[in-house]
Order: C-alpha cells, then structure tokens, then sequence
C-alpha cells in the first residue's frame, strides 16, 4: 500500500515538473531592448545588431566617405561602385565571436545600399569567403568540361576597399557590481592608398550587482 | 488642521528632494539652416506624448543623396509634482523605445538592419535627438516608432 502511495506522490511531481517547461518562445530578434537576454560573459547578439546599426547609419551618412566616392568615380571609374573586401576583425574578448555577426550585416547593407560591391573571393573569414570563383579556373586541364565554357584566369577583380575593426573588452569590478562594455571599432580602408576613409566606434556596457548573499 | 498642514509641507519637502531635471544653454541666435518637415501622428499612448514632446522633425540629404532624418523631443516630466508622479511610479530613469522603418520610391517597406527596437534613457528636461539615414538613395519616406520601455 505504502508503495502505491509513493508512487502516486512521485508520479504527481513527475508531471507537474514537466508542466512546469515552457514551450520554446519566438523571440524579435530586431528588438535590441531589454527584453533580449544580455550576457556578462560574452558579447550578445544584441550587441551586434546594435553595432552594425550605428555602423551602417555612420557610414551612409558619413561625408568624407561620400567624398572617397566621388573621388573614386572621378578616378574614371563612371558610375561604377568600390569593391569590398571584408578583412579581420580582431576579437579582444574572453570569449569566441563570430565576426561575419557584425560584418556581415554592414556589408549586405552597403551592398543594398549601392555604394560598394562586395567581393567574396577574398574574405578574413571562411565563412564569408566563397572558393568556388577560384576552383571554377582550376578546370582548365579537366576532360570532363567543355573549355570553351570554363572560366579564364584574370578576370577576377582586386578590392579597392576593405573592411576591418576590432572587439575590445573592458571590465571593472567594484565591490560586488560588476561593469562590462563592448567598444566596437570599425573602419574603411582604401586599399590602394592604405587611407581610412571611415572610421568610427560604439561602446556598449552593462553593469551587474551580485546579491550579498547566495551565488 | 495642524496635522494636515505638517502633512501638505512634508509632502513638498519629499517633492523638493525628487527633483533632479535637466538645465540647458545654447545660442539664440542658430546659424544652422534646419529644413523643418510637416509630421503626421498617430498617438496611442497619451502618457507617452504627454511626456515626450515631440519638438520638430529635421530632414537633410547628404551629397550621396541619402535621406537623414533628426526627430527632436523633449521629456517635459519636470516640475515638483512631476518629479513626484515619478518617483512614485517608480518612472525614472525614463527608458523609451524607438524604431525607424523606411519605405521606398513605390511605399514599399524596406527590410533592413537600420530597423531594429532601441532603446534610449532621457533625463527629465533633456532634449533627445533621434537620428537614423535611409538605407538607400531610393528612400524618401519614414516612421519613427515610440514605445514606453516597461
């Protein structure tokens, strides 16, 4: 009988426990506000979204690059448009990022923008690059294709820009409250020249208070 | 009526020591020359527009011809009483959300990562500027969206 009773009670908080699960949520991944979760241990994608939006407004409205621009088609260019490469952004932090999180978002949005193309043939990160435009050349001695219909070598173009930065973070503590900021540095380097033209940066911080008791 | 009187000064006392707004200078004379636009609104949140003033909405083109837009606004919560309400509402700092979205030549909304919920925090008296710049020369149209943070 006591078994029985055991089993029944076990069973009771078997099932309740399993109601107490929530279902997976669909979360607005555009919504930056608090109620997206903010990590003290690693840059959240928030933080990305948010830089790649003040990065994207900064370079659409920055005029010293519009100035490069006209330059550049001054240059006899016509109204053709800068090559993008997207180059390294290097990770100050504890933690792993990902960077094509932030640079891929600027590049879609400059090439949407029609100021830049974007080339992929050469990228800082593998998961940005595309092997595929310099494999499809190496079919020049393979039988199995038709030659007249396989790529020639030298047509692939150089990058006039190339797009870099850095993820630097900074963490005080004091007492039992903790502050961590995020400065995310970003530039346009003309590749022919070695000059920026555009560089700017945002700092994004949080502050945490540890309880004074428990974990 | 003794107590009533204690009561209504303490009050003011608490009030006093609430208040913590914003003062401001600038030129009087602007030399800058704002192109002004006509604004339509569509207001749901009463307490948000009584308490966000809208100022004026600038527009500018750089030379690319992209669109930028300045919205500017004010949290008018200041005064004793309104430092108080505050206080006891517990809505201060003020947090607001904001969103832009842009449309095209033809009205179609433009999907793009310069479209995301922001959040801001705006001091009693302080003059906020909400910015944003169209995503390409194309846009012309936009919509600052305005939220309350909870």
């Amino acid at each position: 009988m006591s078994h029985r009773i055991l089993f029944s009670v076990a069973a009771a908080v078997l099932a309740t426990a399993a109601g107490c699960v929530s279902e997976p949520e669909i979360i607005d991944t555009r919504d930056t506000t608090t109620n997206r979760v903010r990590s003290m241990e690693k840059v959240s994608s928030t933080d990305f979204i948010e830089a790649a939006e003040y990065g994207i407004n900064s370079i659409l409205s920055d005029e010293i690059f519009s100035e490069y621009l006209a330059e550049y088609k001054a240059a006899g260019h016509g109204n053709s448009r800068p090559l993008l490469m997207i180059s390294a952004v290097q990770n100050r932090t504890t933690a792993h990022v990902d960077m094509p999180l932030l640079t891929s978002r600027i590049s879609s949005a400059l090439l949407k923008s029609r100021k830049v193309r974007v080339t992929s043939v050469l990228a800082a990160d593998s998961a940005q690059r595309d092997t595929a435009s310099k494999e499809l050349r190496n079919l020049e001695d393979d039988e199995d294709f038709d030659q007249q219909s396989v790529l020639q070598r030298g047509t692939l173009k150089s990058p006039d820009l190339t797009l870099s930065g850095a993820i630097i973070e900074q963490r005080n503590t004091s007492g039992r409250t903790t502050e961590l900021t995020y400065f995310f540095d970003m530039r346009l380097t003309n590749s022919r020249t070695g000059e920026v033209v555009w560089e700017d940066h945002i700092e994004i911080g949080r502050r945490q208070k540890r309880p004074l008791l428990g974990l | 009526m003794k107590i009533l009187t204690v009561l209504t000064m303490a009050t003011l006392l608490l009030t006093v020591g609430c208040q913590n707004t914003v003062n401001t200078v600038e030129n009087s004379e602007k030399q800058a020359q704002v192109t002004t636009i006509q604004d339509t609104r569509v207001i749901t949140d009463r307490f948000l527009r009584d308490r966000l003033k809208i100022i004026r909405v600038n527009v500018a083109e750089n030379s690319d011809g992209f669109l930028q837009v300045q919205v500017e606004a004010l949290n008018d919560r200041v005064g004793y009483l309104g430092q108080f309400w505050s206080w006891l509402t517990d809505a201060n700092p003020y947090r607001v959300n904001y969103k832009f979205s842009w449309f095209d030549d033809a009205g179609m909304a433009v999907a793009t990562d310069l479209s995301i919920w922001k959040q801001v925090i705006v001091k009693p008296g302080e003059t906020i500027n909400f910015r944003s710049v169209a995503p390409t020369a194309k846009c012309r149209d936009f919509t600052l969206s305005l939220q309350e943070a909870e």
